[in-house]
């Protein structure tokens, strides 16, 4: 992530700086996606949600005092926006039916299983659990950089990622077994 | 500490690529603002523009109050004196400017 390094490109989108947005926003889309998904646990829903929050997030940049914690900043406004819209609907009630309406039938049925067993597993995590985990193993941060940024210390980050990592592992062999059992 | 990491590719938004990148495309797209037009610029600046009317209007204040004393050409002068009569009833000076009429 090189958070650091992130302070002169935000004070230069700060100005308006078109190229220097398009960077923010290509490099923390993903991050804001995977904090979506951690609270919406729906992959359509943190699509459109991430959009929005990073979009309104960019059209405020000038609120954001401490471009050396953008990181920060910005994923906290995704989390809000994104929990505002859990309370507002139940996408927990959509969630089965919309892992399959948007896999379709492109996706290869193996990765749909996958993924199905993925975020029935994340289930089983809190919130936070599941953006440490997230931010960790998909977007390769680092303690450091995601205690930055969820407001942690670094040994907190540690201890919350390997309780997450057991915990899944543990929701996702007893998926398996049963997918085993069934299948 | 379980420090193996946990595949999670099969969640990965870049799996779709064409989707991924049409996402993010379209984020960008609406976090660039359009430059400000004119109006949204002097809607934004209103406090200043305000004040710098105001200030505009108080510099005008001593050259509408002060005693300005007329040259000769201007006593001379029908339009002049009717402008005095107009601004401080001052008969005077129109009837010796038309006295001549």
């Amino acid at each position: 992530m090189g958070e650091p390094d992130v302070s002169g490109v935000v004070l230069r989108a700060q100005q308006g700086d078109r190229a220097a947005i398009e960077a923010l926003v290509r490099r923390f889309m993903r991050p804001a996606y995977l904090v979506a998904l951690s609270v919406v646990r729906v992959p359509a829903e943190a699509e459109d949600l991430s959009q929005e929050a990073v979009a309104m997030a960019m059209q405020q940049l000038g609120q954001c005092r401490e471009p050396a914690r953008f990181a920060g900043w910005l994923l906290s406004n995704v989390r809000n926006r994104a929990l505002n819209h859990l309370s507002a609907v139940k996408v927990r009630q959509r969630h089965a039916d919309s892992v399959v309406l948007e896999e379709g039938v492109a996706a290869d049925a193996e990765r749909v299983v996958l993924r199905q067993q993925l975020l029935a597993a994340l289930e089983v995590l809190s919130p936070q659990q599941r953006e440490v985990v997230l931010l960790h193993d998909m977007e390769s941060w680092t303690h450091p950089e995601i205690a930055a940024s969820l407001g942690m210390s670094e040994v907190n980050s540690r201890q919350v990622l390997s309780v997450a990592r057991k915990a899944l592992r543990a929701k996702l062999a007893e998926l398996e077994n049963g997918v085993a059992a069934h299948g | 500490m379980d420090d193996e990491r946990i595949d999670f590719s099969a969640l990965d938004p870049s799996n779709h690529p064409r989707r991924w990148a049409a996402l993010v495309q379209r984020t960008v797209d609406a976090s660039i603002i359009a430059p400000p037009s004119a109006w949204g610029s002097l809607v934004r600046l209103r406090g200043a523009v305000l004040g710098l009317a105001a200030l505009a209007l108080l510099s005008w204040v001593p050259a509408l109050t002060r005693d300005v004393q007329p040259s000769e050409e201007q006593t001379a002068d029908p339009a002049f004196a009717l402008m005095q009569y107009s601004h401080a009833g001052d008969m005077t000076a129109l009837l010796e400017t038309t006295n001549g009429y």
